[in-house]
Formats: structure tokens, sequence, C-alpha cells
């Protein structure tokens, strides 16, 4: 047993029982986390390993940079889109292209949309079943289900025979056995806590929100032609706007399409108003203890890049909706600048990683980053023939990187974004955390927490529900002024090019941060990082030995059941992971005592 | 994205960069290529979408589905199987979009109460779905005409079916 304290002042054990949540997914998102827990059952130290190299960065040297974005979508199927945005931005800042305005509009409004529609589909189909226990919602009384929703929504479906239908479809599925999404929930489990009556209200919701997410995806396609991996394009966007009666018909954008649009919005605007964030609340007042779990590196540091321009071609500050910065050490009155082209500032560290670096007690700047695999175990892996029971977290044990701004393990997400927007002095994001939070009876504090992390996205949906009504508002008044530019073609011939240039493109996707560093050589790109949001949070351990965002906020969280790491869950989901993984709880001698999917 | 209330969807699911796994899209790829089916029926290659194929299947009259599956029989023999026979046996593979597999999008769908009225899988079992890259194993591959001919057959048995 060996007792250490990190930098960034976490106190780690060794010792103990060693628990792995290992992954199954072999198609996206791979990630596996091993903890080390205490004779009480208390989380004493937490590793976070990611399974499986991307390899998109050697891929792209020596293409087109304008093809980029079209590679590193696929990075994602999930939060499709965003890879795609960073791309085209790095090139556009490397070959100084300026945007359209409207270009900018639509953009905004692809990813306000894909906000809403991931961080739904994260509350509802990815996260709800940690808190809520479906075979309790079979045992509800229709009637008081119905009494609670009126109670705390105007939403119209709120009938006992509303919910007495969706009981009847639940029991079916389950008692056909074939429980699908259901079947790898820890139904019963002691940290449940919702009456029935709420646990069927939230099922009901699930089945909604399963049936309106699909309408949200409808903005991806009118702008960008298809969902997933709508199409996109360096100097605009490849959306042609034709409002006249005339010739419309083959416009990607005409009166019918904007209709469609604003439509959605405002329907997306009312879901999230009268069923998603009243759920949260009413879930979150049932699990007071978890605004206390799993804070980690919350109340220390977090980082925003910033997004949404209100402003074509304008990054700064004054334009983004949400700011960028940085907050060190917790201390909220002063928001640190952050410029991802200084080169002390953002750095890539891989002592614990399997890279390989000429100096790996150095960080890279993702302009000089190198991707070399370089695959080892440390001495103390624990294996059998075909498996590996325990990395060795003293040695190389991720194929993420340790990223760091100026040295520090960073948080990122909607929690840091709702944060730092709060301490930039956002009205709007101040108003809608200062009223939940009071709703709640809870402390600002008390966001730097599982739950905090999960409230956060959720007000931040909310946030992003409202803008997206009144980007959709702004394309339709400035095509009606006459606009209906959508992209800048002056530079897209290679030909007017520099020799040599380089650039950096950064998008705040739904999970956090995200960094595209590209340079380009006689037209070609010469060199490609990406530092996506996973990185920050999932990060290993770095040359320093501080410990990332995943391995933070696991520490301290008591399992009520080692075999059933429900708690686990919880807090790795409030981060909206991009990955899918399968529990494997492994007994003290490395026996394995039970194995559970985790969705 | 909505189709019409009688549409007859053929859907092929599975990853082409993962030998085996790639049977259900390489059978909807050789049912374009030939244009001699049925008509009218929607040929969709469904890859690894998970959830996003969810609103395919609410809107679909009838579906038929090509997959590769483990039954533990000889590598590329076929097994058909029809509605409520259909979620114990496949699809317990996760596809994408967070692991969702396809009996999870068929759950889903009936959750919402919208789902086929007419389903069968056509399933062929696969010999590898392990080696990245790779095409699909010889007896799968010869497979793929005996699965369009099953689908066929089964085309026109809904056809028969609506004429009596």
């Amino acid at each position: 047993m060996t007792q250490t304290t990190t930098p960034n002042g976490f106190t780690l054990d060794d010792g103990g029982r060693r628990i792995a949540i290992d992954p199954v997914t072999r198609i996206e998102g791979h990630m596996r986390v091993e903890v080390n827990i205490d004779g009480g059952n208390v989380i004493r130290n937490a590793v976070s390993i990611g399974t499986m190299w991307r390899g998109l960065e050697p891929i792209l040297k020596g293409r087109d940079p304008r093809d980029a974005w079209a590679f590193v979508q696929r990075i994602c199927g999930v939060c499709t889109g965003v890879h795609a945005l960073a791309s085209i931005r790095s090139v556009e800042d490397a070959l100084a292209i300026q945007i359209p305005t409207n270009a900018n509009t639509i953009r905004n409004i692809m990813h306000l949309a894909l906000y809403v529609h991931d961080h739904l589909v994260h509350f509802y189909h990815l996260h709800a079943l940690d808190w809520v226990d479906i075979v309790s919602a079979l045992s509800a009384s229709p009637k008081a289900t119905s009494e609670l929703q009126q109670s705390i929504s105007p939403w119209p479906n709120s009938s006992p025979g509303y919910f007495k239908d969706v009981q009847e479809r639940v029991k079916k599925l389950v008692g056909s056995g074939q429980l699908g999404p259901f079947r790898n929930g820890y139904w019963g489990h002691a940290a449940y806590k919702l009456p029935p009556e709420a646990n069927l209200m939230a099922v009901a919701h699930y089945i909604e929100a399963l049936n309106f997410q699909r309408e949200i995806v409808k903005i991806q396609a009118v702008f960008g032609g298809k969902n997933p991996h709508p199409m996109w394009l360096v100097g605009g966007v490849p959306s042609a706007i034709n409002m006249h009666a005339t010739g419309s018909s083959g416009a990607s954008i005409n009166v019918e399409r904007m209709n469609l649009v604003a439509s959605i919005a405002a329907q997306s605007l009312t879901f999230i108003e009268q069923v998603y964030v009243p759920d949260l609340l009413a879930i979150a007042s049932f699990y007071p203890e978890w605004f206390k779990n799993g804070g980690g590196l919350s109340s220390k540091n977090l980082l925003c890049y910033g997004e949404f321009p209100t402003r074509a071609n304008d990054d700064s500050n004054a334009s983004l909706m949400l700011p960028r910065g940085a907050i060190i050490n917790g201390d909220l009155s002063k928001l640190h600048e952050v410029s991802l082209k200084d080169p002390a500032q953002v750095q890539e560290f891989v002592p614990h990683s399997w890279y390989r670096y000429p100096d790996e007690k150095a960080g890279l700047h993702p302009w000089d980053g190198i991707t070399e695999l370089e695959f080892r175990l440390g001495a103390k892996t624990r294996q059998t023939q075909d498996k590996i029971e325990a990395f060795d977290e003293g040695e190389k044990y991720s194929y993420i990187k340790a990223p760091r701004w100026k040295g520090h393990a960073m948080e990122t997400g909607p929690l840091a974004r709702m944060v730092i927007a709060y301490a930039g002095g956002n009205a709007r994001v101040k108003d809608l955390v200062d009223s939940s939070l009071k709703k709640l009876g809870l402390p600002l504090t008390a966001l730097f927490s599982t739950l905090g992390r999960t409230a956060a996205r959720g007000l931040e949906s909310l946030w992003a529900a409202e803008q997206l009504v009144e980007q959709v508002a702004y394309l339709q008044a400035t095509i009606k002024s006459g606009n209906e530019s959508t992209t800048n073609t002056e530079k897209w011939s290679p030909t007017t090019w520099p020799a040599e240039a380089k650039g950096v493109g950064f998008c705040e996707a739904p999970r956090g941060a995200l960094g595209h560093w590209i340079r380009i050589k006689d037209q070609k790109i010469e060199n490609y990082q990406c530092v996506v949001p996973t990185t920050w949070n999932a990060s290993p351990r770095d040359v320093q030995g501080n410990i990332g965002a995943y391995e933070a906020a696991l520490l301290g969280v008591h399992l009520a059941d080692p075999k059933k790491p429900l708690e686990i869950l919880r807090v790795i989901h409030s981060f909206d992971p991009c990955l899918a993984c399968a529990t494997h709880v492994i007994g003290p001698d490395g026996g394995e005592l039970t194995v559970a999917r985790v969705l | 994205m909505t189709t019409s209330a009688g549409n007859t969807v053929l859907l092929g699911i599975g990853n082409t960069l993962w030998a085996d796994e790639g049977f259900g899209p390489q059978v909807v790829a050789r049912m374009r290529d030939r244009g001699d089916l049925l008509p009218p029926v929607e040929l969709v290659d469904g890859g690894t979408q998970g959830l996003y194929l969810l609103p395919l299947v609410q809107d679909a009259a009838r579906m038929i589905v090509f997959d590769a599956v483990d039954f533990g029989r000889p590598p590329g023999e076929m097994v058909v199987l029809r509605d409520d026979e259909i979620p114990a046996f496949f699809g317990q593979r996760p596809l994408s979009l967070h692991q969702t597999g396809f009996t999870d999008v068929l759950a889903a769908a009936e959750l919402t109460g919208r789902r086929p009225q007419a389903i069968t899988l056509v399933g062929v079992q696969y010999a590898d779905i392990d080696t990245w890259g790779g095409g699909l194993s010889p007896a799968v591959a010869a497979a793929i005409d005996l699965a369009i001919e099953t689908g066929r057959r089964e085309l026109q048995s809904w056809e028969d079916a609506t004429h009596v």
C-alpha cells in the first residue's frame, strides 16, 4: 500500500481492492477505468485508460487541407459536426479566410442544435437510468404520477391515462424478457432514491425524448444535406439560399425549410423548458449527496475555449456568446486569458501515454505535436495469457495523451462553460444558475460535483435552445435584408495560398473544449493535431504526476456494492464521456467477481 | 426523412471494415448493383448507426434486416427469423452510438409504440469478426446471393398476402 499526494492536491492510495471498468465496444469510444477501494469501499485511487488509438493525424498528412474536415468528422458519430467545424476553422485561420455573416449564423444554428440534441440524448438515454429505476416505475400509481407531473410543469402529456399507457408498454417489454435498452441496469440497487411516480414520469419522458430527438437532427440535414456527418465547407457553408418563389426548390434553404427550422427550434425550447429542466430539478432534489460527490478538478481548474461568435470572423470574448478563459485553483474572481497559439499554454505530455517523444519530460504544443506509437506495459501490470487485469499507472497506460494548460490538468465541458460564463458576467447564464440553485436550496459550490455537471448540462441546453431560436430569427432577418451570401471562395484555389501557413481551429463541443492545430506546406497538410474534450477529461497522469479530471472525480466516492458499481457510472457519465464501457469487478486476488455491461 | 406509411425497407447493418461484420451492408450493396428487386422497396446501408436508425424502424411498414449473426452454426449458414422470434438472437453486438445494438433500436421503437408490422431477419453465421480491415470470409461471401434470394421470397410472400 503506497500513499502519495499529487502536485494538484489529491491523495492516492493504490492499496486495497482494484476494480476495473472495461470496454466492450470495438467501434468508437474506447476506455477503461480502474480504481482501488479501501476496506470501507471508498475509492482511493483512480486510473483512466484510453484503450484505442485514434490515429487520424497520420492519415491527414499530405492531404488537401480543404478535405480534412471530412476525415476528422469521422472521429465521432455522436457529436457529429464538431470536428468538421474545428477543422474548417483551423484552415480558415491558417489562410486568413473570412466567412460571410450567414455562414457564421448557420454554423451557430447547426452547433446550437447539436447542443440541444446531444444534451437531451445524454440526459434521457445515456445518464437518466443511473438515477431512474425502471422496475420501480412499474409499481407507480398513474394518478399520482399525473399529479406530480402537473405540479412541476405545464407539459400537456400529463393525464393518468397517458402514464397508464406508458406503464403498460414498459411492462410489456420487461415481461417479454427483452429489456432492450434497459437490460444493463442495476434495478433495485439501494442507491436509487426516486419514488415510483418520479420514476414513471422520467420513463415517460425517456420515450418522448426518443421521439423528439429525431426531429432536432433535421436541422443538420437542412443545412448540411444529411445527418450524421453533415457537409461543411472551408470559406462558408455549402447551403445555397433562395427565398424567392421561383427556382427555390433546388436551394437547400428556402422559405419552407426555414419555416421547418424555426418550428423545430421553437419546439426544442418548449421541450427543454417544460420537460428536461423540470425533470432535472425533480430528480436532483432526491439526490442531495451527489451535489457533494465526484467534484474532482471542477472546484479547481476549468477550461473553455469559447464558442458561438456573434460576429463572423471575430473570436474575441466581445464577440463570443460563451467566453474563452481558464479558472485556476477555484478563484472565480479571476478569468485567465487563454491563447491557443502560445506554445507555452496548451501542451501535451506522454510519459504515461503510449506515444514516443524525443524528450518525454517536455510537453509539446500541438503545432509541434508528434503522434508516434509506443505501446509498452509497465512492470506492475497484472495480466493473464489473454487479458490485462490491471494496468501499471506508474508507467505508460493510455492511448490518450495528457494535455495541460500552463502545466495544469483541467476539466472541460458544460460545467466549465457555465461557470466561466458565470464568472465572466454572462447575465442569462448567471440567472439560470442562480435561480436553479435557489430552487434546490444549494450554494454555488454545489456545482462542483457529479450532479453539478449534470445540472450545468441541462441549464446549458435551455440556454442553447434560447439562442437557437434567436439565431434562426437573425438568419431570417439577414436574408430578408437582401444578404444571401453563404460562401467566400476568394481563397478557394490553392494557388492563392502562401507556401507555408499554420492555424488553429477551436470549437466547444457538447463535451468540452476541442482544438485542431494545422500546419500547411506547399498546399498540403504537413502536420495536424486534434486535442479533444475527452482527452482533457480522461487524461492520464502527466510528467509531474498530476491526475486528470475523471481520475480526480472518482476519488472519495463510496460504493454501496462494489459488485454493482452504479456510483462509478454516475460520476463518469456526468462528464458525458464519448465512450461506452463494460464493468468487470476484480476481486483482491485478481479473480473476476462480476461482469456488467455499462451503457 | 419520413417515409410513407406503406413502405418496405431492406436494411443491412454492420461494419464493412471489419471482416464478416460487413455482411449486411454488402448484401444491400449487391442488391443495389443488380437493381432487379420487387419494387417498391427502400434499400438502406445502416452501417453502425445505432439509435440514428430509430426513425427508419419507426416509419417502416415492413422490414427485412440482413446481418452477420452468431447461431453457433457452420460459417455461411443462413437463418431466417420473423417478428417475435428476433430479439433473442441478434444485434447483441454493439453497433455504435454509445453501444446501441439493433435490438435496443427495436425495443426503443416498441416503447414508442411504432414498429414495423412485419420484420424478418436474414442472418448468416459469421466465421471471423475480429480481423480489422478484412473482407468477408469465403463462406460468408458465398452466402450473399442466397440472402438476396431469401429476401426476394420474403417480399413475394408479403406481396401475395396483401393480394389474397
